[in-house]
């Protein structure tokens, strides 16, 4: 069995045959991680004690017939999303000591398929970056390159499938951060529609953005994982009452005959690097031999997309990240007089630079005199976004385009310029903009070996068309998938 | 926003989002947010009229659930992220004079 190309789907079978126990499945990966985590630098923490209770006892139900999809596999958890009893960083100083009082729902859900949980993937600090590299902790490299950024903000979670250092990891993506990270490694990402997974206990970014998503090594093993953790909440007022009466797993498989794509012309521009442009007209010709049509459109409203974005996402982060005061968790400052020095310094030493960056935009955005010229008028361009892509989709099954501008970029190469990592999300923000899913997968490389990420984003609910569209692509495309030498 | 008030103002904006930000922070801070806000200007000259603002992208509505009484945390479990707790309270500096 060669571990690096190993799916979900296939230790499943070597699972349910007897051809493994999940206890030796669990030994494996974590043997890999000890082995070859300190080159990556994916993990913030590892759970070895609890991952191997976790695989004797989905032994037991596999012993006994009464297996699930995930059961005994072991899967990676993004240092957001809170696991009861155990640290969750997000990757900040501000919750360096922070342990989680309560298991998120998309996590109770995994537990509930008796997937074994490896550990804790690194994130830019509070999800809020593209490259990881504002992790107060450590720096993950890209498995194709150790000089390279792996993408972010999941970017510990991507690297750890691209690396198999898990078979499967749950991130959240606010802007992209699920599939700019996958489509840099070369795995695949979704970002399921807005309400699709419940967000309770993942620590709040931008609440009206934030949604966890699966990365996968395939579409299929995608599908498996949100199978698992989509579904109403109760503990989460935005939750969809909505459940697919096929499973998305089932959905991977049809074909694409008759599909009409929509291609927006706004992402055709300048910025796009010439290698991802010929590795996504590449791609057209494989729909178009599949039996879908693709066709140029436009939204001309998604040119303003990144400003909108990080207006509102801003915005909603300068709110709820006032709930770190140095008082009831997280960073505490020393030797404060006032009660106003405390929530000052706290804050100030506790958060990083990019954090500080957001909360200062998005408190800017808010202020007196600000309001109506960045916020509402933000707001206004929601709208606009929104009712472009509704328009596209009277028309278009799934659109189809870039994940990212290029290809991972060189460790430290941007973190002094804020704006160009801000303008690496501008083909993923629209669909959070809009609360539309949308999923990243591998379509190429470039001339340095570097993964090259296709997306499709559908409509609200339109999960199925999205892995039907994705599936196709990826059997056609399996052959070239390549495997990190690491 | 303009270099000469760029500093005063973000100084008052970090005020406001209680960061007590040193000298030199402040400085590289109101830079970076220069440029940010320059990015962010591209959209004040769009015309929006009688566009209905999206406060929230989500469809649901008066999501109530029924009026019973559930499980909460242990006090003991709430106190045990904080720093400082004095007799199963949340210990702060004095507040008020």
């Amino acid at each position: 069995m060669d571990i690096t190309k190993l799916t979900i789907k296939e230790a499943r079978t070597l699972l349910d045959t007897k051809q493994i126990s999940a206890v030796e499945l669990t030994n494996m990966y974590i043997g890999r991680i000890k082995s070859l985590d300190n080159k990556i630098d994916a993990y913030l923490s590892v759970s070895e004690d609890s991952a191997l209770e976790q695989a004797k006892v989905a032994q037991k139900l596999i012993d006994d017939g009464k297996s699930t999809l995930l059961c005994g596999i072991p899967l990676s958890i993004k240092d957001n999303i809170c696991i009861e009893g155990t640290k969750t960083t997000c990757a900040s100083k501000m919750l360096e000591d922070f342990v989680a009082p309560y298991t998120a729902t998309a996590v109770s859900k995994l537990h509930a398929d008796n997937a074994v949980i490896l550990g804790k993937t690194n994130l830019d600090e509070f999800a809020m970056g593209g490259s990881t590299e504002n992790s107060a902790f450590k720096q993950t490299k890209n498995p194709f390159d150790l000089t390279r950024v792996p993408g972010g903000s999941s970017g510990g979670s991507a690297a750890s499938v691209a690396a198999s250092l898990a078979l499967g990891s749950l991130g959240s993506d606010t802007g992209g951060s699920v599939r700019q990270p996958a489509a840099f490694c070369g795995v695949v990402g979704m970002k399921p529609t807005y309400g699709l997974v419940s967000r309770y206990g993942l620590v709040a970014f931008a609440s009206s953005f934030d949604q966890i998503g699966p990365i996968g090594k395939t579409v299929e093993d995608c599908a498996i994982i949100l199978d698992s953790i989509s579904g109403q909440d109760p503990k989460d007022g935005t939750s969809l009452n909505y459940k697919s009466d096929l499973s998305y797993r089932c959905s991977v498989s049809g074909d694409i005959k008759g599909f009409k794509i929509g291609l927006p012309k706004e992402y055709l521009t300048e910025g796009l690097n010439s290698e991802v442009k010929a590795s996504l007209y590449k791609s057209i010709e494989t729909l178009e031999k599949l039996g879908a049509t693709v066709e140029e459109f436009s939204i001309p409203s998604v040119k303003h997309a990144i400003a909108a974005y990080y207006l509102m996402s801003s915005a909603e982060a300068s709110s709820n990240l006032s709930r770190y005061d140095g008082v009831k968790y997280g960073y505490r400052a020393d030797n404060c007089k006032s009660f106003q020095e405390l929530i000052g310094r706290s804050r100030a030493e506790g958060f990083g630079t990019e954090v500080k960056r957001r909360i200062l935009l998005g408190t800017y955005a808010l202020a007196s005199g600000y309001y109506d010229a960045y916020y509402k008028k933000a707001l206004k361009l929601r709208t606009l976004i929104s009712q472009g892509f509704e328009e596209a989709f009277t028309k278009y099954d799934v659109v189809l385009h870039p994940t990212t501008p290029e290809t991972a970029f060189k460790l430290g190469q941007n973190t002094d310029n804020p704006l160009t990592m801000y303008l690496a999300d501008i083909y993923t923000v629209a669909a959070n903009i809009a609360g539309l899913p949308s999923i990243s997968i591998p379509c190429g490389y470039d001339l340095n070996g570097l993964p090259i990420g296709l997306s499709f984003t559908g409509k609200s609910l339109g999960e199925r068309e999205l892995f039907r569209a994705a599936g196709s692509f990826e059997a056609d495309f399996s052959n070239n998938i390549r495997v990190p030498t690491i | 926003m303009t270099n000469s008030n760029s500093n005063d103002y973000i100084k008052y904006i970090a005020g406001l989002a209680k960061l007590s930000l040193n000298d030199n922070e402040m400085l590289s801070l109101a830079n970076d947010m220069q440029d940010i806000i320059g990015l962010m200007d591209t959209i004040k000259d769009i015309d929006t009229n009688n566009i209905d603002a999206t406060e929230h992208i989500s469809r649901v509505t008066n999501n109530l659930r029924e009026d019973i009484q559930g499980n909460s945390f242990s006090t003991e479990k709430i106190l045990s992220n904080s720093k400082h707790t004095i007799d199963y309270c949340f210990a702060t500096p004095k507040m008020i004079e």
